[in-house]
């Protein structure tokens, strides 16, 4: 009796505590009994006499001596349930247990597959990253590796190439010293003396010359890195430039014993409009290069003018440049190894971003043990303004508005403009000159910027509101592009750095003039 | 090739050459009053006059071809507006050994 109680009540605590459900069936599989429990898991209406596939759908298609453990099935109720079937004799008890518990320790467990999941990838991604990142960086040593290496060899080349015209300066300013100690120690220089003071004086200038082309060389390559590069086209003269390239260059090629030889297919009187000095400088570039690399031969340069298109050969019996070298020389700092000449690497490279800015082109044909070719082509206009600088009646027609405040400056200018025939009105600050400009009547205003009372860019200023139409050329201390580009917004038409050349003002007074009339 | 200068245009080089110690005692006077300013206000303006009358030399000197001294003076120019003493200094006697040689 009392195990039976106690069987009972341990039933009574498991049914409650598993919150079990049942329904038991014939064999037939009607409803013999449903405990209380089954509507909490959505099994409702369950009466005895019942189909019991009408309420279990899982149990169509099974019979009553099926023995089944089903873990995890969703009551109607939606509460995941644990069922069992279990046969006996004459009955079918479908037992049913809450397996919510299970359930989520089931899906936790899931949850946690999933991210492991999830991390692995995303390891694999990440090494993948690592392994090309450490590519990446293996690569980028190899350039900084190769530009170090270029750095030292243009610091190297740097060095050599300032100390040569320095040392030539040094040596000849002194020579010059101790030729003017014995002329005040004796009598003056003899006629052949002097000459001699002056060739001394001219290779000073020509290394002078040449040391500052390095330094502006270095300041274009930094120049061409943030676009800053200007061309500044004017009148310019070929014969001169090629007859300075000869002069500058052929006595060096003479020292080698290499024959230098320049022929112009164009007479004396060619003008054109190009930017001069960038034009001298890619042709001291390209010459000098052929003259520096050639020991024995000819260094032969031919130039051409026709069709407004300038045309120019330089052919050289050097040792020539290699296929691969070929293709690198025009890299910024890159100069082809063994030559034993030192230099910067940066000339060839300026040259051809020149050329190309000033709408040509450049060409390298090279033979290792022939030689080398270097061509370039770049339009250029011809122009008649430049023949009337011989002229002196020509300019007596100009009047010129010069606006100094510096007397020094203005008295200089004054007369060596009067001399070429030009009538100079002089005034100090720039209201006098706007006040000028309203009275009177001039082919040209030369303008100072740092004047009393009002400035070069605030009388600009005035002028350009009064409708002013007589070209103005600034004169400035300053040769920075920003300061052209301002004086340009405060509407110059020209812009000249001090010391100004008179012929410069000569030439650039009548360019406006006949461009004036022309309009 | 160039054409020989007038006796007019000569004559106006040789004014210029003489008045040269003119120029550097000027440019010392304004370098004492650089070194004597007591306050801040009178060391600005004792800057600014010394830097405008280095910049009239250093344009002028170019013009009649004493480039050595027009850049000097653009030298102290930078060190003035770099506010340099030290450098301004050694600048400043080396302009004045060079317009020495030259007047």
């Amino acid at each position: 009796m009392a195990s039976e109680v106690l069987k009972n009540q341990i039933n009574q605590q498991l049914f409650r505590k598993l919150e079990l459900a049942y329904l038991c069936t014939d064999r037939s599989l009607k409803v013999v009994e449903a405990s209380s429990r089954l509507p909490d898991y959505g099994y409702t209406n369950v009466s005895v006499g019942d189909d019991v596939g009408e309420h279990i759908d899982f149990m169509i298609g099974l019979d009553s001596d099926t023995k089944l453990d089903l873990p995890f099935v969703i009551s109607p109720s939606g509460i995941p349930v644990s069922v069992s079937l279990l046969p006996s004799d004459n009955l079918l008890t479908i037992l049913f247990t809450n397996a919510s518990m299970q359930a989520e320790q089931r899906q936790a467990l899931q949850q946690k597959a999933n991210e492991n999941e999830l991390l692995v990838r995303q390891q694999r991604v990440l090494m993948a990253q690592i392994a090309k990142a450490s590519i990446e960086l293996e690569s980028k040593n190899d350039d900084l590796r190769e530009a170090a290496r270029l750095q030292s060899r243009f610091l190297s080349g740097v060095s050599h190439e300032f100390r040569t015209p320095l040392t030539s300066i040094i040596g000849y300013t002194n020579l010059l010293q101790r030729d003017d100690k014995q002329s005040t120690e004796s009598e003056a220089l003899s006629p052949d003396e002097g000459d001699v003071s002056s060739d001394y004086l001219r290779a000073v200038q020509r290394s002078s010359k040449h040391l500052l082309s390095l330094v502006e060389n270095l300041l274009d390559h930094g120049k061409f890195d943030s676009d800053e590069i200007v061309i500044r086209p004017g009148v310019c003269n070929l014969s001169e430039v090629f007859e300075d390239i000869r002069l500058l260059l052929s006595s060096l090629a003479n020292t080698k014993q290499v024959e230098f030889i320049l022929t112009q297919y164009f007479s004396e009187d060619v003008y054109v409009i190009a930017d001069d000095s960038r034009l001298r400088q890619c042709l001291l570039n390209i010459v000098g290069n052929a003259v520096k690399f050639t020991d024995q031969g000819s260094v032969e340069v031919i130039a051409s003018f026709s069709d407004e298109k300038l045309s120019v050969s330089v052919k050289d019996t050097g040792n020539g440049i290699s296929t691969e070298d070929l293709s690198k020389i025009r890299l910024p700092f890159y100069q082809a190894p063994d030559t034993g000449k030192a230099g910067t690497g940066l000339g060839l490279t300026i040259t051809e971003r020149l050329i190309e800015l000033m709408g040509g082109e450049l060409l390298i044909e090279s033979e290792l043990d022939v030689g080398t070719t270097v061509k370039f082509n770049m339009p250029m206009a011809r122009t008649t303004i430049g023949q009337a600088t011989s002229s002196k009646a020509d300019s007596t027609a100009l009047s010129i508005l010069m606006a100094e405040d510096d007397s020094d400056i203005a008295e200089l200018l004054m007369m060596m403009l009067s001399e070429r025939g030009i009538d100079v009105s002089h005034v100090t600050n720039g209201a006098l000159a706007v006040d000028a400009v309203k009275s009177g009547s001039f082919d040209l205003i030369l303008m100072d910027i740092h004047m009393p009372i009002m400035s070069g860019y605030e009388a600009m200023k005035a002028l350009q509101a009064a409708g002013n139409t007589i070209p103005v050329a600034v004169m400035s201390a300053s040769g920075l592009d920003s300061d052209r580009l301002q004086a340009l917004e405060y509407g110059c038409t020209a812009y000249l750095v001090k010391p100004v050349e008179i012929d410069e003002i000569v030439v650039l007074a009548n360019q406006l003039v006949e461009n004036n009339v022309s309009q | 090739m160039s054409t020989p200068e007038s006796p007019q245009v000569a004559a106006i080089r040789a004014r210029y050459q003489s008045n040269l110690m003119e120029k550097a005692k000027l440019l010392a006077t304004r370098s004492d009053a650089i070194r004597k300013a007591q306050s801040e206000q009178v060391l600005q303006q004792a800057r600014q006059d010394l830097r405008e009358d280095l910049h009239k030399l250093a344009g002028s000197s170019g013009m009649y071809g004493y480039n050595d001294i027009s850049a000097l003076c653009r030298k102290a120019m930078s060190d003035v507006d770099d506010n340099d003493a030290g450098e301004l200094d050694k600048c400043m006697a080396e302009l004045q050994d060079v317009i020495r040689q030259h007047a």
